[in-house]
């Protein structure tokens, strides 16, 4: 019904961007279910967002779809062609609420008589302020940590002293709270104000109590209009304050607050909200003292005079990743509510879904859930993996038990991390030094050093005094580390009591096996002789109190199984797991459609996976969902339970694809691409077997199992190479080796980090093309082949990528259809198809074949329209493409617009990290740009991924020497489309010699001129090798603490240019129009 | 130790012992809140009942002496899924399993507890006994066939206190009609400067009189309320000369007093999440709820009582107030403990209710 009365009949909503740390698959989550609300309540909703990877961006969820950039410019003109009456902003995260917020500054609201839903202005900038916030605080009497602003070091050592050590000092206004720091002492006041005063650009640093150590506890609360507000979930984090949330272990509910301890907290919280008036969703962060383990019996504060139980640490006035957490932990849909509070709904006249009654409750838990962050450091050799206040996970598994422990052994199993549980090989590597340096400060692998400690002997007392974590967790880490020895003695005779033990501790088969010196085939064994299978309960936001249909499943070893009967055939299709760079949120759009897929195939979908902020983890998407690990043992538990004739494992990545082959030696059957052949396309020497055979060319390649045996390839065959360990997950550790001494020097890193021998491949530096097509054995279908921007090399993930290809000869392109049509008939492809191939000197070269869902399937399906995922569901559940209108091998015509898509990089929350292209991936997300020409198309994605809509028409170039000749093209065509050109010296040098007019600066000339807003663009090209740039390093730095676009290949610098090129931004169109 | 929970229907369950060796009977019912473990075993209302813990983890951050409704643990018996070893605060490591020992209250650990509870929401409440004792499952499930209904029993008796206790206070003195009171009524009162005059539940109206109190409050406790017709009486004497708020058992009493009726429910309310609405202004707050029977609504037509409370799961009555004299009720627990204090501000009504009498 619509909302009578108010007037209100279209809504647009607001989406989060492109994936970045911090601002995850969580919001594609909320927006969807918001989106699904509001049109139940029968209104029109439009829908903008620049991430292709995403739900909310399919034509079947909002009534129009905008991908188009998160610019107020551009929201101002669907405003003006929608007009919409109301805008809901809280949907779509930080950028969300920033978009919102400006939008009504610049009046584009009031000038459209947009009405801003759910929480109000207002109450987003007294939430969002600081300064407001504190004032709001402080008129409700509730604490915040005190704190004070310094302009210069002696200022910072008074309000230090004043305020008592340590403190936190941090400078304002920068990036990623760069240059800040605990100071114990007041020496260390002095040293980090001063280098805080430094970097700040107005000179001034916040001087904070710290309450590094305390308990962090955050509340989940919705309010309505009326004023009625519940708490949907509190959670704990494990580690104590002075982590960001998002970088801790988190566990729902608390588990060390007593009942006097959460309401204290809870009422707070819900006193928070009121006075912030929210409408809808809200976190609400505090930080308990850990040391007033008194009684607060009665809910109120022991001494409201003396120093505080607690403090307000902060709130968020949306929806958030805790609240995608608090909405998988407890199956209380709080975007879904949230939205239809906005519409001025109260609590208790919405229905909760999953019990039929109300909405207003709060939800009751009878397990314990668990969630661990999943860290990028891997691929960033650099950067620190000890944790703070910077957020830098980009993922997060979550598990349920029964137990605490039983919830974190799955929760770690879930992170896909090499771990045996609690143990890992690595651990037994350190030193006593390592291994305390990890506890005593917050690190990612702090949870294996504490189960390492207590191994070595270590007492909880002191590693309760060393990592401040309550021994309440200690105590549960001790428990796993006692049972291991419980495993290791667990023998083949052993009785259903000691085994059930360890299994409702989360031991599963392969971590016994590996701790009693067996084989998990036989522990399997023994543990079916004994009757010892998962049960599976339900999750019913209530605790069991009242009737649930809920199809939302956790396992654990007890007496009752939950499940019903299959009403019909049942497939199981596996998700991506957490979120990492490589593995993002395209692989939940994939298993998304192929979960919807199934459904319209007749059959019921079956999903597993353990990511909470996914939408395929949302219990109303699937006909089940089990919330579980992606190991292949869980998953045969869940299709032996479900009786399901296969698995689907092309839709959720690598981890799935991973389990395809242990799942069919188990006999597990997997259905589409055989498991030999998935086996085929990922093992390096049968796929170059393959391709001897079928006469495609591919790059040379040699593997070398020792630097002597790397030298002599080096010796022989000469650079350039690719170098690279054998294992390899979105080019981890691959280097692009253009010397003999670098192909030694990478093969000596790959071979000291990595099991198994290097890899080395001829490096072709041409034109890198991508297709991802649908087979099924006989016909084939591919959309549309894609070009990269950026020559080969640099990581299709990270590369600017247009469609159709524009610079492939049609007879290069008749031979890529060839080479994709014959891959597919002797590997018997049924599903998908990913090729990428070089085409160096006019001739294509085979790179790499993927025969799952790749990263790219969204783009190309929302470019062209054609529903790959659906098409390729089908045909792995038997059907075949002549059937869709597909029969032979099929490249359909170029759609009638381009696409282009761009990387986002995460750098700025990752310090240290520079955003330098290479064979390695890096970026966490991608925007896409849809336009009538590849310039408009690229432009709109350059606006999307963070470049200007209009940017000064300054190009700075400062570029390496051996690509100064390519340069100096390059500054033409820029000189020749209105850019002004700057360089430094040498650059300047080269463009002179080339006729072009340009202004030649020093090095730090060119730094400051980037630093006082002079240039629009950044191109700037390392030298090769690794030799220290610390020119590049720089401008890179400011370019980016400034939001100047900072280009690091000429490629990308030629496309920008290309985009650029005409002052016309572009109108935003609808998809599908 | 082993030990066995049986049910009257035959529903037998296995787990390890926790707490005394022996056994104990009593009506089994279950609660869903995740903290309040001490308030819930203390909690007088659940005098002769077995008590599951829905949440499974129970005794995570120990045990002390703030926390406790009434001087000791009042459930008949203890049924969680996993009993936390030892506390996990300084200076107190005392476990559930020694705290259940120290009272003897007998108990069991390791049970599938999600399993008994949709059984008793399913089936509704009924015997139990939990035992250490070794035994075939019939003679268990014998024994707790052979066990008195819970309706049967005289326990507000057994938890009312046997002499009148006197708070001093500076304020309006309120008398307390004893049922088997949460310490948290007491506190709630004593928090608002009340002078408190705790009577047994068989104190005479006149006996209640001498005390001069200014407004009386009948508290919670355990049993069917239709026992209770001799309290109702001197309640109902009282009634026309000073304002009377009933909590829980004390607004079941309160009906009976009026003539209307109340029920058993199949396996009432107990938790701390309970959406009501005040009928009156629309609001809804989430309250704590501990009862096994309640007001027939339909039976309050007459009496002079209107319903001001509903309970959003399942329409049931959850307050009510006398359309002329000063008397409010509410079935849930304003005072918390556990659960929330949103509904803390209702004993500031009844105060300003027996301020505008006074």
């Amino acid at each position: 019904m619509p909302e009578s009365g108010t007037g209100l009949r279209k809504v647009l909503i607001i989406g989060s961007g492109p994936i970045i740390i911090g601002q995850a698959a969580e919001f594609d989550y909320a927006g969807t279910q918001a989106c699904r609300a509001l049109r139940e309540a029968g209104l029109e909703v439009v829908l903008i967002n620049s991430n292709p990877a995403t739900i909310m961006t399919d034509p079947e969820v909002a009534d129009r779809v905008y991908i188009e950039p998160l610019v107020p410019e551009i929201v101002e003109e669907i405003i003006a062609v929608e007009r919409p009456h109301g805008l809901v902003g809280t949907m779509g995260g930080q950028t969300g609420l920033n978009l919102t917020t400006a939008l009504a500054e610049r009046g584009v609201l009031d000038r459209y008589g947009v009405r801003v839903l759910g929480t109000p202005l207002e109450a987003i900038a007294r939430a969002e302020d600081r300064a407001l916030f504190k004032a709001a605080m402080a008129s409700l009497g509730e604490p915040l940590p005190p704190s004070a602003t310094a302009h210069s070091v002696d200022e910072a050592v008074e309000a230090a002293a004043r305020l008592g050590l340590p403190v936190v000092v941090r400078p304002a206004f920068t990036l990623g709270g760069s240059g800040g720091g605990i100071a114990a002492d007041l020496d260390e006041v002095r040293a980090v104000a001063g280098r805080g005063l430094a970097l700040s650009r107005i000179g001034q640093v916040l001087v904070e109590k710290s309450i590094a150590g305390w308990k962090e506890v955050e509340y989940e609360v919705l309010r309505d209009a009326a004023d009625n507000a519940i708490v949907v979930c509190n959670m704990e984090n494990i580690d104590p304050m002075g982590v960001h949330t998002g970088d801790s272990i988190v566990v729902a509910p608390s588990q060390t607050l007593t009942d006097g301890e959460y309401h204290l907290l809870r009422s707070a919280a819900l006193r928070i909200v009121r006075a912030l008036n929210i409408v809808g969703a809200c976190n609400v962060q505090f930080a308990f003292a850990p040391a007033c383990a008194g009684p607060h019996a009665d809910g109120v504060p022991r001494d409201r005079a003396g120093a505080p139980d607690y403090y307000v640490i902060e709130v968020n006035p949306r929806v958030s990743r805790s609240s995608a957490l608090a909405s998988k932990a407890t199956g209380y849909p709080i975007a879904r509510v949230a939205a239809q509070l906005a519409l001025g709904r109260r609590l208790d006249e919405i229905a909760n879904a999953i019990t039929g009654g109300t909405a207003c409750f709060e939800p009751a838990l009878d397990y314990v859930v668990i969630k661990i962050p999943r860290w990028p450091f891997d691929k960033f050799p650099g950067v620190s993996r000890v944790l703070g206040t910077q957020m830098k996970s980009t993922g997060e598994a979550m598990a349920l038990g029964r137990t605490f422990e039983e919830a974190l052994m799955k929760g770690v199993r879930s992170l896909d991390v090499g771990a045996l549980g609690l143990w890992h090989r690595m651990t037994e590597q350190w030193s006593e030094e390592d291994l305390w340096e990890r506890i005593r400060s917050p690190h990612e692998h702090r949870l294996f050093a504490l189960a390492e400690a207590l191994r070595r002997g270590a007492s909880v007392d002191t590693l309760e005094a060393a990592s401040r974590i309550d021994r309440y967790f200690l105590g549960a880490i001790g428990r796993v580390v006692a049972a291991e020895d419980e495993a290791r003695r667990l023998g083949p005779d052993a009785d259903q009591e000691q085994m059930v033990r360890l299994l409702r501790m989360g031991f599963d088969d392969r971590t016994i096996a590996q701790f009693s010196g067996r084989v998990p085939r036989d522990v399997r064994a023994q543990r079916i002789r004994l009757g010892l299978r998962p049960t599976y309960k339900c999750v019913d936001t209530c605790a069991a109190e009242f009737p649930s249909q809920t199809p939302y499943y956790y396992s654990t070893f007890e007496d009752e199984d939950e499940v019903p009967p299959a009403r019909t055939r049942a497939v199981v299709i596996l998700g991506s797991g957490p979120i990492r760079i490589g593995q993002g949120i395209e692989f939940d759009y994939c298993t998304v459609h192929g979960i919807q897929a199934i459904k319209q195939a007749g059959w019921e979908a079956v999903v597993i996976n353990n990511n909470p902020e996914t939408l395929s983890t949302d219990f109303d998407i699937s006909n089940r969902l089990y919330m579980e690990p992606l190991s292949p043992e869980d998953v045969q538990s869940v299709v032996e339970r479900e009786g399901a004739p296969g698995v689907l494992v092309q839709f959720g990545g690598q981890t799935p694809l991973a389990a395809a082959v242990p799942l069919a030696r188990a006999g597990v059957r997997i259905l589409g691409t055989s498991p030999e052949a998935l086996d085929v396309s990922e093992d390096r020497r049968k796929f170059a077997a393959l391709l001897r055979e079928l006469s495609i060319p591919q790059p040379s390649g040699w593997t070398a199992a020792t630097v002597a045996e790397a030298a002599m390839v080096a010796e022989c065959e000469g650079p350039p190479l690719l170098v690279r360990p054998s294992y390899v997950l979105g080019g981890r550790g691959m280097v692009i080796a253009r010397t003999v001494g670098e192909i030694t020097d990478a093969a000596r890193l790959a071979l000291a980090t990595e099991s198994g021998p290097v890899l080395l491949d001829r490096y072709l530096e041409g034109l890198e093309v991508e297709l991802d097509a649908v087979a099924d054995g006989t016909n084939l279908l591919i959309p549309a082949l894609m070009e990269q921007i950026e020559r080969a090399g640099v990581h299709s993930g990270d590369s600017l990528t247009l469609l159709p290809a524009r610079s492939v000869h049609p007879d290069a392109a008749r031979v890529i259809v060839d080479y994709a049509a014959r891959l597919s008939w002797a590997l018997q492809v049924r599903g998908f198809l990913n090729i990428q191939c070089v085409i160096w000197q006019g001739r294509p070269y085979v790179l790499e074949v993927n025969l799952r869902a790749s990263r790219t399937v969204p783009f190309v399906s929302k470019a062209t329209g054609v529903p790959l995922v659906r098409l390729a569901t089908e045909v792995m559940l038997g059907r075949s493409l002549a059937e869709f209108g597909y029969a032979g091998v099929t490249l359909l015509p170029a759609p009638p617009r381009w696409a282009a898509k761009a990387p986002v990089f995460s750098s700025g929350k990752l310090f240290g990290a520079d955003p330098l292209l290479g064979p390695e991936m890096r970026s966490t997300g991608e925007v896409m740009g849809i336009g009538p020409t590849p310039a408009a198309a690229l432009r709109k994605a350059l606006v999307a991924a963070g470049v200007p809509l209009r940017p000064r028409r300054t190009l700075l170039l400062s570029v390496s020497d051996r690509d100064k000749a390519e340069a100096a093209d390059l500054a033409a065509a820029a000189h020749a489309a209105g850019f002004a050109l700057v360089a430094t010296s040498g650059t300047a040098a080269a463009l002179r010699a080339r006729g072009l007019q340009v202004r030649a600066v020093d090095n730090d000339s060119a730094v400051a001129l980037v630093h006082d807003g002079a240039v629009g663009v950044v191109v700037n090209t390392p030298t090769q090798g690794h030799s220290p740039d610390r020119l590049g390093f720089a401008l890179r730095r400011v370019a980016f603490e400034l939001n100047v676009p900072a280009v690091t290949s000429l490629d990308s610098a030629r496309a920008l240019v290309e985009a650029f090129a005409s002052d016309h931004a572009g109108e935003p169109v609808p998809l599908g129009r | 130790m082993r030990a066995t929970l049986a049910l009257d229907d035959g529903l037998v369950l296995a787990g390890e012992a926790i707490g005394a060796a022996g056994s104990a009977g009593g009506e089994a019912v279950f609660t869903t809140g995740p903290t309040g473990y001490q308030e819930v075993l203390s909690d007088p209302s659940y005098r002769g009942q077995i008590v599951v813990m829905a949440y499974p983890l129970i005794g995570n951050y120990g045990f002390d002496e703030a926390h406790l409704e009434s001087h000791r643990p009042q459930a008949a018996g203890f049924v969680v899924r996993w009993a936390a070893p030892g506390a996990g605060r300084d200076g107190d490591d005392r476990g559930l399993d020694a705290y259940l020992r120290a009272w003897g209250v007998v108990g069991i650990a390791g049970v599938d507890t999600r399993r008994l509870v949709r059984h008793l929401r399913t089936g509704g409440v009924r015997r139990g006994l939990i035992t250490t004792d070794e035994g075939p499952p019939g003679s268990l499930v014998a024994r707790a066939r052979a066990l008195p209904d819970l309706g049967e029993l005289d326990l507000v008796e057994q938890v009312s206190t046997r002499e009148v206790v006197h708070w001093p206070g500076g304020g309006l003195c309120i008398a307390v009609l004893d049922c088997g009171a949460k310490q948290g009524i007491i506190r709630q009162l004593r928090a608002r400067d009340c002078e408190v005059v705790l009577v047994p539940h068989t104190t005479p109206a006149p006996a209640i009189r001498d005390a001069r109190p200014a407004g009386l409050i009948i508290t919670n406790g355990p049993g069917d309320p239709a026992r209770l017709r001799g309290v109702a009486a001197e309640v109902r004497a009282l009634w026309d000369e000073m304002p009377v708020m009933g909590i829980c058992l004390g607004h079941q009493i309160l009906a009976i007093a009026a003539g209307a009726k109340t029920y058993k429910m199949p396996f009432g309310h107990r938790g701390s999440n309970h959406p009501v609405r005040d009928e009156t202004t629309g609001r809804v707050a989430i309250t704590t709820q501990n009862h096994g029977y309640a007001v027939d609504e339909a039976s309050l037509a007459g009496t002079g009582f209107r319903v001001t409370h509903r309970n959003l799961h399942d329409g049931t009555v959850e307050g009510m107030r006398h359309r002329r004299l000063p008397i409010m009720s509410v079935q849930y627990h304003p005072e918390g403990r556990p659960g929330p204090r949103d509904s803390a501000g209702l004993f500031d009504r009844f105060l300003q209710m027996v301020r505008m009498h006074a």
